[in-house]
């Protein structure tokens, strides 16, 4: 009889097991992603419309201000096409972060009748997320037919790194509220405003040109980095800055391995304390 | 070799009284030298839900964990599945597990019977594979047929129940772990349930613990008992032994 030996005892440090025991639950993965998109499209009226009305929308009111009003520099594009790109990520950033933060407190009723490892929620979130960011890429790739804009091809190349530089920034930050929502539960209200202005500090609406000599700092900002490099390919108005780029790979990097570590600090207490 | 030996195992929680009784960072931020006073004053209280328990069980036994309400039954099951660490002690389970602490675990109200089925087998610890292959035996066993395409939000509870059930009976495990789940449901289908266990363990030779106040069920189906006593072992072997110590000591 082929053994299968499972030995519960006080919570160890990291294991290597903890990450290839993800492989054993790719199953689960799965159905939660399917589960929350089953979901979502069976609660909304608009059903499946709402992942395109969403960003449309939002493009047009910004378009509208920003870009006829206000008049934002584009770096040479259409606005419309220009501030897409930016809503592109930080959509999928955003609405990532929030739905991970509040992912525990949402499943409590599983979590606290099964074991599995409890990042499998996060993890599903993303790939939940990154179906709407699809989907918004399509709509993307019409509005360049629409304006007869021709991309530069490089940007269809890097963006998968991309999108993993975003879902990497988007999984730290969120384990690390969803951590901070265990312990605090007065978090998730805080949570909304805090993400909106952090879409000021991020170039979505506005050009990181427009900060001029100190537009380095927007390295520093893992999602800020994304959409200038995703501009920079696309619009192949400026070049690329790589360094910027990799600065906003390490912290992209950074703030993972903090929200990771606070989770599994705080997940085996989860079920104690929610 | 015992299919589960449990060694030394304790669990210990601890009870922190808040200011206001609610934990909120508003309230650490707000007044942080009063909260950092209070919180070094008022050290949290600690409760042992499990105090140093050691026993083994063998391969096909049907194991009856009987006691008081607070005295510890619930948080076994749990350390044993995995939901929450104990704080001391290990316990080693030489097989796969299951647990079954509720019926229709992961259950979502919008999704159909048949999404369900899927959701919560998947989420059970099946693969989406063994869920297909018994998934017209877990809907024979639930008995609710023409209702498969109905979101489970338009049920009666006494169908969740069953549809629940029905997933939880078809789980292939060597250990299942199951907590008063059969408190609910009509006792048509509670007789069911029961008769599904005993099959579940004669004839395939599982190892079943299983936590009830239903004294009847437990001298029913289990041969072996445990009595718990404010997290400790009082009194563990044949079934009849345990029932009979934990009736006549109930009152005290």
């Amino acid at each position: 009889m082929p053994e299968i030996i499972k030995i519960i005892q006080p919570k160890e440090k990291f294991h290597w097991r903890d990450i290839t025991e993800l492989w054993k639950f790719r199953e689960l993965l799965y159905f939660f992603a399917w589960r929350d998109i089953k979901v979502r499209y069976k609660q909304t009226i608009v059903g499946i419309g709402w992942v395109i009305f969403q960003p449309f929308i939002s493009m047009v009111v910004f378009t509208v201000f920003f870009g006829n009003f206000a008049k934002m520099p584009t770096d040479g594009a259409p606005y419309p096409i220009f501030v897409f790109i930016g809503l592109l990520f930080w959509q999928f950033f955003s609405t990532a972060v929030s739905d991970i933060s509040i992912c525990l407190i949402n499943n409590h009723h599983i979590i606290s009748k099964v074991y599995f490892p409890r990042i499998i929620l996060p993890i599903s979130i993303i790939f939940t997320r990154l179906i709407d960011l699809f989907v918004a890429t399509g709509i993307l790739i019409i509005l360049m037919i629409y304006y007869r804009f021709m991309p530069g091809l490089t940007g269809f190349l890097i963006f998968p790194v991309l999108i993993l530089i975003s879902s990497m920034a988007a999984l730290g930050l969120g384990l690390f509220f969803a951590s901070l929502n265990v312990k605090y539960h007065d978090i998730r209200f805080v949570l909304p405003f805090f993400i909106q202005l952090m879409m000021f500090v991020t170039p979505v609406v506005y050009s990181s040109s427009i900060l001029g000599q100190y537009s380095w700092i927007m390295a520093f900002n893992p999602i800020g980095g994304v959409i200038k490099t995703a501009r920079s390919e696309f619009l192949h108005s400026f070049a690329t800055n790589w360094t910027q780029l990799g600065l906003s790979v390490l912290a992209c990097v950074a703030m993972f391995v903090v929200g990771w570590m606070y989770f599994r600090v705080t997940e085996k207490a989860s079920v104690d304390t929610l | 070799m015992s299919i589960i030996s449990i060694q030394n195992l304790s669990k210990r929680y601890l009870i922190r009284h808040d200011i206001g009784g609610y934990a909120g960072l508003r309230e650490r931020l707000a007044h942080p030298i009063k909260s950092f006073q209070y919180r070094m004053k008022n050290k949290p209280e600690e409760f042992w839900a499990l105090n140093d328990i050691s026993f083994d069980i063998e391969k096909g036994d049907v194991v009856g964990i009987i006691g008081k309400n607070g005295s510890g039954k619930s948080t076994l099951l749990k350390v044993l599945s995995q939901i929450t660490p104990p704080t001391r002690g290990k316990a080693i389970l030489r097989g796969k597990s299951a647990s079954l602490l509720e019926v229709g675990t992961g259950f979502h109200p919008e999704l159909s019977g048949r999404e369900n089925i899927y959701l919560s087998g998947v989420i059970l610890g099946m693969t989406r594979k063994e869920v297909s292959e018994k998934f017209d035996e877990i809907v024979a066993f639930s008995g609710i047929e023409q209702f498969l395409d109905t979101p489970v939000k338009y049920y009666s509870s006494g169908m969740g129940v069953r549809l629940g059930f029905a997933v939880a009976a078809h789980l292939d495990t060597d250990i299942l772990i199951i907590d008063e789940v059969l408190a609910v449901g009509d006792a048509e289908f509670q007789k069911k349930c029961l008769g599904k266990m005993d099959d579940i363990s004669k004839k395939q030779g599982r190892t079943i613990l299983f936590v009830s106040h239903d004294i009847d069920a437990v001298k029913n189906i289990c041969n072996k008992g445990i009595c718990m006593k404010s997290g400790t072992i009082a009194r563990s072997g044949d079934i009849d032994n345990v029932v009979d110590y934990y009736l006549n000591n109930k009152d005290n």
